[in-house]
């Protein structure tokens, strides 16, 4: 039946009637619509009210140990402590290997330490630093000199020293010829081709 | 740890690593709504219960699949939905709404595909067996069809947003407003059937 009062062709959306019935805020224009249209006002009623009453609804329990009788049912993953031991369990030799190894690494220590109080902490720390640099100083002298001594440098610098423009062409176009042979050969061993290695490398991307 | 003042995300996060506390809570958090939800659709109290603990089971035994870029409870309430609607489709129950096909526009389209058709299984003085859903509001809820019922409850009761019903019950948005409208009318014409209230 319509409305004497409801002068309004343009109502509002459903989604606005219900967002005001339940307790959002009108805009001004919604306002302004809401004073001369009946329709709408009563619309917004209606939801409200349907809102309140089925929002008053019994909570519905289910009867009492339900969480029991669910948790009864569930697997949940083992925690990460049982998933720890499960692992040891599976790879008990590995796993023997390591605790030895571990028991022999601390108790050397502490012999260590009882034999020699005035060692502390800090003071190992600093000597195994200044041993090891000490070290890779050592091994970095010693590959210099086996390359010296074996007339590598000497080479080279008779070759630098006979370089002329026409031989480092050569030398350059003699390497890349190489270099393309090489890669080729090793394409037709890996069975790899321009079109595979173009769908990989999309595939991956 | 108290566990009731965790988010939803972090009790998940801690049952997939084998946190059975943080699962109790989340099933402590969750089994009123999604009982609710199922007992209000199927209408039965052991039904609905079995049902629940189904859904319960289901979602923390598939926790792996779950996407954290969704609201854990619409992925749980999305099982609760799927899985009593398989349930009641099996058991080929019990109303089609007296308003026709959902994605019916016209009202002659409206007119052609509705009708009204009572379960064989269940009768008319079965819907009130239980105590709990005897009110005329309760009522009325029983006599919408299913998918309509599901929206009005998620929307009304559970304050689920339409974008999270559409995602419940993988429909359109679309069709949720539309279910909701004519939950909502149908609801209206019923309560003011039995209380006599003026009609549009």
């Amino acid at each position: 039946m319509s409305d004497p009062t409801d002068i309004n062709t343009a109502h509002l959306a459903p989604e606005t009637r219900e967002r005001i019935a339940m307790g959002g805020e009108p805009g001004p224009g919604e306002v302004r619509h809401l004073t001369s249209c009946t329709r709408c006002r009563r619309e917004i009623a209606e939801i409200g009210s349907l809102q309140v009453r089925l929002a008053a609804l019994t909570p519905l329990a289910p009867s009492a140990g339900f969480a029991d009788r669910v948790m009864a049912r569930i697997r949940l993953p083992a925690p990460a402590w049982v998933r720890a031991l499960d692992a040891i369990r599976a790879h008990r030799l590995q796993a023997s290997a390591v605790a030895v190894t571990l028991i022999a690494a601390v108790t050397g220590m502490l012999g260590w330490l009882t034999a020699y109080p005035q060692l502390t902490p800090g003071t190992m720390v600093r000597l195994i630093w200044e041993r090891s640099t000490g070290l890779l100083w050592q091994g970095v002298i010693s590959v210099g000199r086996v390359l010296y001594e074996s007339g590598l440098f000497a080479f080279l610098e008779a070759f630098r020293a006979d370089l002329t423009p026409w031989s480092a062409f050569g030398a350059l176009a003699t390497l890349a010829l190489v270099g393309t042979v090489s890669l080729l050969m090793l394409m037709r061993l890996m069975d790899l081709s321009p079109t595979t290695i173009r769908t990989g490398v999309g595939n991956i991307g | 740890m108290d566990y009731s003042e965790k988010t939803d995300q972090d009790l998940v996060r801690l049952s997939r690593r084998g946190d059975e506390r943080a699962a109790r809570e989340l099933v402590h958090r969750f089994e009123r709504p999604v009982f609710s939800l199922i007992y209000r659709m199927v209408r039965d109290r052991e039904l609905a219960e079995d049902l629940s603990q189904d859904v319960f089971v289901r979602t923390f035994n598939n926790l792996d699949r779950y996407d954290r870029s969704y609201k854990f409870s619409s992925w749980l309430f999305k099982i609760a939905y799927n899985l009593t609607v398989d349930h009641l489709r099996r058991r080929e129950l019990p109303t089609i709404s007296v308003h026709g096909a959902p994605d019916a526009i016209t009202p002659d389209r409206q007119e052609a595909t509705s009708l009204t058709l009572e379960s064989e299984e269940e009768a008319p003085d079965d819907r009130l067996v239980a105590k709990e859903l005897a009110g005329e509001l309760e009522e009325a809820i029983a006599e919408l069809r299913e998918d309509y019922r599901t929206a009005i409850l998620l929307r009304h009761v559970e304050g689920r947003s339409y974008e999270e019903i559409a995602e419940i019950m993988e429909i359109p948005l679309g069709t949720v407003k539309t279910y909701i409208f004519r939950a909502r009318r149908e609801l209206r014409e019923a309560l003011s059937a039995t209380y006599g209230e003026p009609d549009d």
